[in-house]
């Protein structure tokens, strides 16, 4: 539910008063979820930059056939650190910077529960980071096997992948430690009269997604911990040579690896779902069956992780089995984007910058959605396995799903966070630029997989060359429409626009509009009661 | 560190916080230990054993709260 009628005279005054140390030491140190909430958001655009700069490496050196730009083990490395850093890096953190702002303001709490386990969540990170990156110039550089690390490859790598070991048992920890605190603040600090089914969507989906993140992150764990010792201390879990089964780390990986797009896909689903109701004037439509169906979807992704691995050899039964399951999930994800669709049938519908992301998001996220449905179908999947269908299909999900949603959510809450107003054409002109940018990249890697272009090559057959120009084009321009998002988010901070209002928008209902813009350091200190 | 004033001071609110915490990171210890004694001993029931023990222990400690609260 996102319209919350709430008595804020009745306890919701706010302290303007805030006490922190200056300088370096304010960051260092807080525990303020806002502070905590930033600083998640700086360092995942900033690995957003990084694995962006990766990426272009990737589309310039397949601008054309041959190898033009870097060497081929180089190209290898790329690709691996571009898959990890985005998902690791810049996607999750980015979901957590989120619930770390907006968390609290939306269910009426002071803070996280475990303030200072926040502060040390996120100083974990950089440390990761730096790990993941500086691996790149170690002897034998960087992991080079992919983002999914499988054995034999991820076995005969060098020291990188030790690196990238440790960098993921850093980045699970702190996911962990996160999870638990958005799971414990939600359960016992939700403002009186905010019962579960009165919370924003935003929250429930975050709720469902830390418990993913529970469940998973281990399972994660424990795989590259076997890793590591089959690499370092003489077992033999996935290291064939020793009767190992590398085929089990692909089962223990995707275990881990589908509900983790689940993970990433699911708070965009929260964002969009505060976005569309605000933008239409009208309450979310369904709001019990839109949390039933991110329930469903989060329970779904526990069983359908070998459609990820169909060429592997598995028996027709297990075949069948992760194929009908996988389909299963359009049905809950079906009922998302109808609901959202009614909830904007008959507003009163305007188009500011957080709206037509929202737009954006909907349209190729349903694309990506169905040519997910598309790689379900066995038979068809075994045909365009790792080719560029996948890549294109991934990317539909997670930029055009994921990415789209977060940078709607900036603009829509950014009057929040700073006290001013984003300038709308910045906004309109980064959402046009991604959006064309975006198709131009990846469209045409739909056609280069149904031709046969194998996925993470430095080279290529003289046939995909056309397509391959047209997607290197795109994605520079998608890399370059990017600084006008960060051009935007500084005129914010810096007070270069109209001074927000504390309810910036005319639909919005929900608690973090009864704060005044921007929102005091310390907020519901005396909880809001919800009515 | 500065620290926000919280209204989960609250002993009774700080004890719910603590559980929920608890009971949390047990599952994922649950499932990282499940996942490595499964393939440590060779035998995926072990890793289900970890798990199923781990399930019925959860189910122990809710029933005896429960009843002990009555």
């Amino acid at each position: 539910m996102s319209s919350i009628p709430h008595d804020h005279a009745a306890g919701g005054h706010e302290h303007e008063h805030a006490h922190y140390p200056g300088g370096i030491m304010r960051w260092i140190t807080t525990t303020n979820h806002k502070d905590i909430g930033t600083m998640y958001l700086w360092f995942s655009f900033t690995m957003f930059l990084v694995g962006g700069v990766m990426a272009l490496t990737i589309r310039a050196e397949l601008f054309q056939p041959g190898l033009q730009v870097v060497h081929p083990e180089f190209f290898n490395q790329l690709t691996s650190l571009h898959g990890l850093i985005m998902v690791f890096g810049a996607i999750m953190p980015a979901a957590v910077g989120f619930a770390n702002w907006m968390i609290p303001m939306l269910i009426g709490a002071p803070d996280m529960a475990f303030a200072r386990m926040n502060n040390w969540s996120f100083w974990l990170l950089p440390p990761a980071g730096i790990m993941l990156v500086g691996s790149l110039f170690v002897p034998g550089g960087a992991v080079s096997a992919g983002w999914t690390l499988y054995p034999p490859l991820t076995i005969q790598n060098g020291m990188g992948m030790d690196l990238a070991i440790f960098a993921i048992h850093i980045m699970g920890a702190s996911s962990i430690m996160g999870s638990i605190n958005i799971i414990t603040t939600i359960l016992n600090l939700r403002a009186p009269g905010m019962t579960l089914m009165k919370m924003p969507l935003f929250c429930w989906t975050w709720l469902i997604t830390a418990y993913l993140l529970i469940a998973v992150m281990p399972v994660l764990a424990g795989a590259v911990t076997m890793l590591l010792t089959d690499r370092h201390f003489g077992t033999s879990f996935f290291n064939a040579a020793g009767g190992g089964d590398p085929v089990l780390f692909q089962h223990i990986f995707w275990f881990f690896g589908h509900p983790e797009v689940y993970i990433i896909i699911m708070p965009a689903f929260g964002i969009i779902s505060e976005i569309i109701p605000v933008y239409s004037r009208k309450p979310l439509f369904g709001y019990a069956s839109m949390v039933y169906a991110v329930a469903g979807i989060a329970i779904l992704s526990f069983i359908v992780w070998a459609h990820h691995m169909f060429t592997v050899g598995m028996p027709t039964a297990g075949l069948l089995f992760y194929m009908y399951a996988t389909m299963l999930i359009a049905v809950p994800t079906g009922v998302k984007v109808f609901n959202w669709l009614a909830t904007m049938w008959r507003g009163a519908i305007t188009f500011e910058t957080p709206m037509l992301f929202a737009l954006g998001f909907l349209f190729l996220f349903t694309l990506g959605g169905f040519t997910g449905l598309v790689l379900a179908i066995m038979p068809v999947d075994i045909q365009i396995h790792d080719t560029y269908y996948v890549v294109a299909h991934f990317h539909y999900v997670m930029v055009a799903g994921s990415l789209f949603a977060f940078f709607g959510g900036v603009y829509h809450w950014i009057p929040k966070w700073t006290g001013t107003m984003y300038s709308e054409k910045l906004g309109r002109i980064h959402f046009w630029l991604s959006l064309v940018f975006f198709n131009v990249a990846f469209f045409p890697q739909h056609f280069l997989g149904l031709a046969g272009m194998p996925r993470r090559i430095p080279d290529y057959a003289t046939q995909f060359t056309d397509w391959n120009m047209v997607s290197s084009i795109g994605a520079f321009g998608f890399g370059i429409s990017q600084f006008v998002f960060l051009w935007a988010v500084i005129k914010c901070i810096r007070g270069d626009g109209a001074k927000a209002p504390a309810k910036p928008w005319e639909g919005a209902t929900t608690l973090e509009w009864t704060l005044p813009s921007p929102a005091p350091y310390h907020t519901f200190e005396t909880p809001p009661v919800v009515k | 560190m500065n620290d926000t004033r919280r209204r989960s001071d609250d002993p009774d609110v700080r004890a719910s916080i603590r559980r929920t915490a608890l009971v949390l990171a047990s599952i994922a210890l649950v499932f990282f230990g499940g996942v490595l004694a499964s393939r440590l001993f060779g035998d995926q029931s072990i890793g289900m054993t970890v798990v199923g023990a781990a399930v019925f222990l959860f189910l122990v400690l809710g029933i005896g709260r429960h009843l002990g609260r009555k």
